[in-house]
């Protein structure tokens, strides 16, 4: 079971990467040409999955619109990570020390704000578009990452073999690069696929409300706006994009949950 | 009819045999110890007489109670005969009681659960109960939570709830383990004397052979999930017919052969009046802050060629002085000098000569390095001295001095066993050539037969490297057998310091004379007779 | 007890300061003026001037920020720029949509949670098990917004059930205000719901590995009175402050469902504001939430304190 999720989350999120990757080069039909007279077809051999209500091919804009999700949450991920983890590292390091509580409170207090609300006002007032976006779920991004990092790096200061490497009179900084942060890699990496997968589904929900990408890029949220007035009688249009970021954000998930129980050394012992 | 009786109980986890034809019997009021090193199956077969094994084990044989055939139960008979017939003491008093329950309520749970009384006069009971048990007044305690009590307390709630319904059997797996021996002592004098005023009988699971000697009417000793040998105490004793009995008990009292050194007037390590301090959360939110002295006042020297033990209880400021010495630290009051040169400014090629082998074989290694890195890590301290040429050299020679091969530097660390981790964590020590090594109670976490590899190669090589050492240990039995010189600490404080032979035969203090006294002796049958 | 509550409520304060200085800050800095955008591009410089020191825009930021700070202290939340109306009055209008509606997603969350939760924790690495975790997978990938899409299409525009959207008032029949909430909350619960029995379900398991627990069933409690007697009570600390964070989840979420179900909600205010560059509603709305995000993380905290003794009496 536990090799059957990571497989099934590989297998859902190269279909998702793949799609994204081969949009670069070529796609179904031009999604900048409209064609009226062709729109709102459902499924058929020509457009597999349709078209819109500009006659736009539907698997054209899904294929262009994965790579727009990936490319926000990733960015989004960078930034949680490479802000997030050095932070994490330093307040373990400094454990108790002013610059712990300043870290770890200003953490406390990102983590209070009601992530979505702040993600639109940013957006709102600094106006709506794929960068803003991708900081306004970046910075919600940091706090997990540094907490995450502080709470396994704290554990490891414990051991002993951190002691040794301190006899060794190793400074702090060596000894997080050579010996922590090598530890709690394999936890950053799970806990990056989750956060990805919640950059997925925050991006849609901004571009939902029209503040994250915009037109004439596509994205999914989008796409899931423009379909909400013909849903009653166009139904596809909302069921394939939904179903592209259930594809993506299931497929991530099960990968993290894949990756988790084959790096986690206790479970993987219990299964030897 | 036996009170207990297990008849060729195989236990079998996947394809892994855990037990093998395990058979023995019980008699009212009588004590049986199981005694073996650590994956011997002795927990298993504790776990085993209640039905609480591992969902995944597979079961064979028969266990009967009384008359009744324990393996066919189901879980509701059996419930009924948990805790009210056969009572269970852990190992571990830490965790072995709800954190969110008071303890007076764990205990009159399980009176409520086994008999018809209500709610009163099961808290009635359980105050007797804790009288029992020694934690008095019983009124004040049974309204605790279990992290408001030492651990030698809650090992009396946990014993409290075995005894409470007067129970046959009492199961005590390890009861005394993970505490210090003056509390071990006072644990093990109560389950005595509980069992005996009762009546009960009881399975004890120990690997302390000298626990076993005092306490056991019968003795089985277990190796590798089987029986080896099972006998009257005093039989086994005076008449060890396995090979593997003997083994155990020459090395639970291995004395090591101390080769002569020469001690130097030249001081290696100088303590001076240091003190180490912690400041305590406040109590209050603008009261000044309160401060923790960890280590008080403590000077010691130790010259060119000693071998010093520290002894002292968990808490005692061990740790807290050992990080001291290492520079780890920071010192309160007071002064560390290595070579005459404070520590805390001490230049690398001073520092070099202190090195220090960790308690723990299974932390005390980045689990993502090779052996080889691991052994060069020392060597940052010197990276720029003609020192730190042939490493390579160097690292095969260390590898073959503390008995391992130097293919072994291409391994990770979790291919070895607990001794040999030990071995590997000697070698970082004395990769660089150090004066003086720290060992942190290097031994505590082996078994008595790896455990007395360990000291003989720790002694062998200090002659061999010219070394001197800082023994650092709670067991008297290690001090004894390695150092010649010996300190006692208690509560930051030193006690006690002289010979070693002279501390522990005739100790001056009253706490190094009850330490001593606490301490479970190995009998010495074979003179007897 | 009593100092650990009072330790948290200074930090309480001390976190709502901030966050009122960041809120004010983060709207200060934003690009665009409320009154020239109020009056067009073609409006007259003095116009504009006049309606900036109308709206006490011409004011230092230092004492803009404590006449906005003390005012909502005392529940005046200023007068809105575009609607000249008490910003108090239209919150409180659009409270009694968005509050109701997060805590009937937390109640359908909680009830689907813990039973789910504690029988895949019961059931673990059998079918039963894996059948709650597979669906849960699916229900912490479906987003809310379009789960509410097709919720409106099967049980709206196809069965009748329930309307597609809109809500009448409270005044007009408390039974047709909470159907018309009905399923907003289920779209709004149904990922919390997913989230909360993952984390009742792995609590669980872990709980029921510790000592204690061999303990209780060495004394002779059932696997089943283990669970409720000694387990649960532990397992649920993990669960207290997942139920806590779902709350500002559930209130930021609440924005977007809100606009599936032209709801007339707190998330429809703040969108309307935004776009009308009306500040002060912004401002006020998006305090409210943050004050009531931290305000329930802080209860969260004096629970644990009594659910567990270790808290209640540290040092």
């Amino acid at each position: 079971m536990r090799s059957g999720s990571f497989i099934s989350g590989v297998l859902l999120s190269a279909l998702v990467v793949i799609a994204a990757g081969i949009s670069f080069l070529w796609v179904p039909f031009d999604i900048t040409q409209l064609s009226i007279p062709d729109k709102l077809q459902t499924p058929n051999e020509v457009h597999w999955l349709g078209t819109d209500h500009f006659g736009r091919d539907i698997l054209s804009m899904i294929m262009i619109g994965a790579r727009t999700s990936l490319a926000v949450a990733l960015l989004a991920v960078g930034i949680g990570f490479f802000i997030g983890v050095p932070l994490g590292l330093v307040a373990a390091t400094k454990k108790n020390s002013i610059i712990d509580e300043i870290i770890m409170r200003t953490n406390d207090l990102i983590f209070a704000f009601p992530s979505l609300v702040i993600a639109i006002l940013i957006t709102a007032l600094f106006g709506a578009g794929a960068m803003n976006a991708i900081i306004a779920i970046g910075i919600f991004n940091i706090p997990v990452f540094a907490r995450v990092s502080r709470g396994a790096a704290l554990s490891l200061w414990q051991k002993e073999f951190i002691l040794a490497a301190r006899v060794s009179g190793k400074s702090d900084l060596r000894i997080s690069a050579e010996h922590i942060f090598p530890n709690i890699a394999n936890l950053l990496i799970v806990q990056g696929t989750i956060q990805f997968s919640l950059g997925i589904l925050a991006e849609a929900g901004l571009s939902y409300v029209g503040l994250g990408t915009q037109p004439p890029i596509p994205s999914w949220g989008r796409m899931l706006a423009d379909a909400q007035t013909m849903v009653s009688f166009a139904p596809h249009l909302a069921i394939i994009p939904g179903t592209a970021i259930i594809i993506t954000v299931l497929g991530l998930n099960l990968l993290g949950d894949g990756l988790r129980d084959l790096l986690d050394p206790r479970v993987r012992k219990s299964r030897e | 009819m036996s009170i207990l009786s297990v008849e060729n109980l195989k236990l079998k986890i996947g394809s892994e045999s855990i037990l093998d034809n395990i058979s023995f019997r019980l008699d009212q009021g009588r004590i049986l110890a199981i005694t073996g090193e650590s994956g011997s199956g002795k927990s298993m077969t504790a776990l085993s007489v209640i039905q609480l094994q591992p969902k995944n084990a597979i079961l064979e044989g028969e266990i009967f109670f009384h008359d009744q055939e324990i393996t066919k139960k189901d879980e509701f008979e059996l419930c009924k005969i948990r805790g009210a017939k056969i009572g269970m003491i852990f190992q571990e008093p830490m965790t072995a009681l709800n954190p969110v329950k008071t303890v007076g309520n764990q205990i009159s749970e399980t009176i409520i659960l086994h008999s018809t009384k209500n709610k009163r006069a099961a808290d009635k009971e359980t105050l007797k109960i804790l009288e029992r048990v020694g934690l008095s007044p019983a009124a004040e305690f049974k309204k605790r939570y279990p992290h408001e009590l030492s651990g030698g307390q809650r090992q009396r709630v946990v014993i409290g709830i075995a005894i409470a319904l007067k129970p046959s059997i009492i199961i005590a797996d390890e009861p005394t383990t993970a505490l210090d021996v003056t509390t071990q002592a006072q644990i093990l004098a109560l389950l005595k004397k509980l069992v005996t005023e009762d009546n009960i009988a009881m399975v004890l699971i120990t690997h302390d052979l000298a626990v076993v000697a005092d306490m056991a009417d019968e003795i089985a000793v277990m190796q590798n999930g089987a029986i080896v040998e099972i006998d009257e105490t005093q039989n086994l004793f005076r008449n060890m017919k396995h090979q593997y009995t003997r083994s155990l008990f020459a090395a639970s009292g291995h004395s090591v052969n101390l080769p002569i050194t020469e001690v130097n007037s030249n001081p290696l390590l100088t303590i001076k009046n240091v003190t180490c301090r912690y400041r305590l959360a406040r109590t209050k939110i603008f009261s000044k802050s309160d401060y923790f002295t960890a280590v008080s006042n403590v000077s010691f020297d130790i010259k060119n060629g000693e071998r010093v033990g520290l002894v002292g209880e968990s808490g005692c400021g061990k740790s807290t002085l050992t990080r001291a010495i290492l520079g780890l630290e920071p010192i309160y009051n007071g002064e560390i000098n290595v070579d005459n040169q404070n520590i805390l400014k001490a230049t690398s090629s001073t520092r070099k000569n202190i090195q220090v082998v960790f308690q723990d074989p299974f932390g005390s290694f980045n689990p993502r390095h090779k052996v080889s890195t691991l052994l060069k890590e020392p060597f940052y301290l010197i990276k720029n001295s003609p020192e730190a040429k042939n490493i390579e050299n160097k690292i095969d020679k260390v590898l073959e001095d503390v008995g391992l091969s130097a293919k072994d530097k291409n391994k990770y660390i979790h291919e070895f066993s607990g001794g040999q981790r030990q071995r590997i964590a000697i070698a970082r020590a004395l990769i660089i050539k150090p004066k003086l090594v720290i060992f942190d109670e290097a031994v505590s976490a082996l078994d008595v037969t790896v455990r007395a590899q360990i000291l003989d190669l720790i002694a062998e090589l200090a002659s061999e490297y010219g070394l001197s050492y800082l023994f650092i240990s709670h067991d008297l039995s290690v001090i004894r057998s390695i150092t010649d010189r010996c300190l006692v600490m208690k509560n930051g404080k030193i006690i006690e310091e002289g010979s070693t032979k002279k501390v522990l035969e005739q100790p001056q203090n009253a706490y190094t004379q009850i330490l001593i006294s606490a301490a479970p002796k190995l009998p010495n049958f074979q003179t007897e007779l | 007890m009593l100092r650990y509550i009072l330790k948290r409520a200074i930090s309480l304060i001390i976190s709502l300061c901030l966050a009122s200085i960041i809120i004010f800050a983060v709207v200060e800095i934003a690009p665009g003026d409320p009154a020239s955008f109020m009056l067009g591009i073609n409006a007259q410089e003095d116009t504009v001037a006049a309606l900036r020191a109308e709206l006490g825009l011409d004011q230092d930021k230092l004492s803009r920020y404590f006449t906005w700070v003390s005012g909502m202290i005392q529940g005046d939340f200023g007068t809105s720029y575009t609607y000249r109306s008490p910003v108090a009055e239209m919150i409180r209008e659009r409270i009694w949509v968005s509050l109701p509606l997060a805590l009937y997603a937390l109640l359908i969350s909680t009830l689907i949670a813990f039973p789910a939760g504690i029988y895949a924790a019961t059931q673990r690495g059998k079918s039963g098990d894996l059948a709650v975790m597979g669906a849960t997978q699916f229900g912490i990938a479906i987003p809310n917004f379009w789960f509410a899409m097709i919720l409106v299409v099967i049980f709206a525009l196809k069965l009748r059930w329930f309307s597609a959207g809109g809500f009448l008032g409270w005044e007009n029949g408390i039974f047709q205000s909470i159907k018309s909430l009905t399923l907003p909350a289920i779209a709004l619960a149904l990922p919390q719901a997913s989230i909360l029995s993952r984390v009742m379900r792995s609590a669980l398991i872990e709980t029921l590995s510790e000592d204690y627990i061999r303990t209780a069933r060495a004394k002779g409690f059932g696997k089943r009175a283990v669970i409720w007697r000694h387990a649960l009570r532990n397992a649920l600390i993990p669960v207290l402050t997942i139920i806590g964070l779902q709350f500002s989840f559930l209130m930021a979420g609440a924005i977007i469902i809100e606009q599936v179900f032209f709801l007339p909600g707190l998330g429809r205010l703040v969108f309307q504001a935004i776009t009308q560059r009306d500040l002060i509603v912004v401002e006020s709305v998006v305090m409210l939430l943050v004050f009531a995000v931290i305000t329930v993380n802080f209860i969260v905290d004096v629970t644990y304190a009594i659910t567990d003794p270790r808290l209640r009496r540290r040092v």
